[in-house]
């Protein structure tokens, strides 16, 4: 669904943000782009959502050229950015304004996220607080029901009870033929959620693979002693003890630790894309 | 382009503005009647067409604020993101500001005037010696052309300026304006060197004087004709045809 070939954006001449892209993402998938701030996620997903355009390279997104900002292409994209905006509204006004814009809208499905946050729809959009209106917008893109949702940090601002509300609204609304792109940087939101993982670091993708992968390569393990072992690819100290990844030959099939693993990439990158790269042994039964 | 999207992003726009729109209309009204209340006081102050005056000013002032008030949402990022995501063309939403701001407010503004101007002559007892307003005589609803290109120049400052988009807007215009006067006279007194000129208009007359007369020199009807087309209906269009590049290529 979308494809991105040496993509190249730069706010200056000496500034540049994102270098030399290649993204394949097809369909049916939930992708986790995670990176620091200034990473150059938002600058991505705008290059996706067509807000900005690229210096160099190409980006297609079902086959649209995002920077053209067709409408059947602007139909089946809903952005939340970071700071989503909501206009001066009732919801059930909000409704009756936008929903002509999307096809697919599910006026019903709408009014079941509103029940399960809690949000009253006589209630006035400017009146919510900030993880109301967030948790207003999230629910009105997911019932827009188009093809492409892309959200910018859309865990912020939500309190606990919200956020696996939010993920399981996102599992329940999942398709084969929908894609959903999260950003974040606090990995820990997304854990559970995405499917693939794409990390990013100085405009560049340090990796891009599916959970599935990951967990077939490599080993994630938390112990009381640092590791001895070999096969060790990365280890940190964390509360509860020493958490580690390791190579795994066997194939076994482990949680992966997004956020240990995050932290890999942006200090061993090498390491670990090369442990990534090797086939695994099929598990021993 | 569909008259369906255009229609749905009027509708958009009024519904969000609503509250600020009854606000404002409230305003014009004061405005006008207090603009009224002061020449009417002063009476013996002011001469000649004094209610063209009037309506010059509430119609550039409320026309400005008023077209200013279209894609305001570019002066903040997540509001722009918002508007540049509205499944319409980027023509559809310049079409749906334009016709706003020109056809549907002069409607509106029409109106309100004529009814404060109709409240002021009855209550004045000047309705019937004085007969109501007049905007087609001596070539006043020139002036009507002339906010078309206004607003023109105001959308193309709203979507090329992020912040304080309405005073830069006008700084330009009158900016511009002191230019093309100062080119005009130069190239005046450049091609006719001999003569004194007192006033003068870019892209339409000049006067002179001589022998203690003073000589008014405008275009040839024929050519007249040529350039008032250019003047009232291109400039407009063009500037409205920026706008709409503007928006197209506008990057958040």
């Amino acid at each position: 669904m979308i494809s991105i070939h040496q993509l190249n954006y730069r706010y200056s001449r000496k500034r540049e943000i994102l270098s030399c892209l290649d993204l394949e993402m097809p369909a049916g998938k939930i992708y986790g782009l995670l990176g620091k701030n200034g990473a150059g996620k938002s600058t991505l997903i705008r290059n996706i959502a067509g807000m900005l355009f690229p210096t160099k390279g190409n980006c297609k997104v079902m086959d649209y050229e995002p920077k053209q900002r067709q409408i059947d292409f602007l139909k089946e994209l809903f952005f939340i950015p970071e700071e989503c905006f909501l206009p001066n509204l009732t919801i059930s006004q909000f409704i009756d304004i936008y929903t002509p814009y999307y096809p697919r809208f599910d006026r019903q499905q709408y009014q079941d996220y509103l029940k399960q946050f809690a949000i009253d729809p006589k209630q006035h959009l400017q009146a919510l607080s900030f993880g109301q209106k967030k948790k207003a917008m999230i629910g009105f893109a997911l019932a827009a029901n188009t093809r492409l949702l892309i959200m910018d940090e859309p865990t912020n601002g939500l309190d606990i009870p919200s956020k696996v509300l939010f993920r399981n609204m996102i599992t329940e609304a999942m398709s084969a033929e929908r894609l959903v792109l999260i950003t974040s940087h606090q990995v820990r939101d997304l854990d559970e959620l995405i499917t693939d993982l794409i990390i990013m670091d100085h405009g560049e993708i340090l990796l891009h693979e599916t959970k599935e992968d990951i967990s077939g390569k490599l080993l994630f393990e938390l112990t009381e002693e640092p590791s001895q072992s070999s096969e060790l690819l990365y280890e940190e100290k964390q509360a509860n003890g020493w958490a580690q990844i390791l190579k795994n030959p066997m194939g076994i099939s482990r949680p992966v630790d997004v956020e240990l693993l995050f932290n890999a990439m942006l200090s061993s990158r090498e390491t670990i894309n090369t442990a990534l790269s090797t086939q695994p042994q099929p598990e021993l039964i | 382009m569909s008259l369906t999207s255009i229609r749905l992003l009027i509708s958009r726009q009024f519904k969000e503005q609503m509250r600020v729109y009854l606000i404002a209309m409230a305003l014009l009204i004061g405005l006008l009647a207090f603009m009224f209340l002061l020449i009417h006081n002063w009476r013996d102050s002011f001469s000649g067409a004094v209610e063209n005056g009037v309506f010059l000013i509430g119609l550039f002032l409320s026309g400005g604020l008023f077209t200013n008030s279209m894609f305001r949402e570019f002066s903040n990022n997540s509001e722009g993101i918002w508007l540049l995501n509205i499944p319409a063309t980027s023509m559809e939403k310049v079409v749906s500001a334009v016709l706003l701001s020109t056809v549907i407010f002069l409607a509106v503004y029409l109106s309100i005037f004529f009814l404060v101007d109709t409240l002021y002559l009855n209550l004045t007892g000047q309705a019937n010696a004085k007969g109501f307003f007049d905007m087609f005589t001596n070539g006043f609803h020139e002036f009507i052309l002339l906010y078309l290109i206004f607003n023109g120049l105001i959308l193309l400052g709203r979507v090329s300026f992020v912040k304080h988009s309405f005073l830069k807007s006008m700084v330009v215009i009158i900016a511009g304006f002191v230019v093309l006067n100062t080119l005009n006279n130069f190239s005046l007194e450049y091609m006719i060197p001999d003569l004194s000129v007192t006033s003068s208009m870019p892209l339409s007359s000049f006067q002179f004087r001589q022998s203690g007369e003073n000589i008014h020199v405008q275009l040839p009807a024929a050519t007249q004709a040529m350039v008032s087309p250019f003047l009232w209906t291109l400039t407009p269009l063009f500037l409205w045809g920026i706008t709409w590049l503007k928006i197209k290529e506008k990057e958040i």
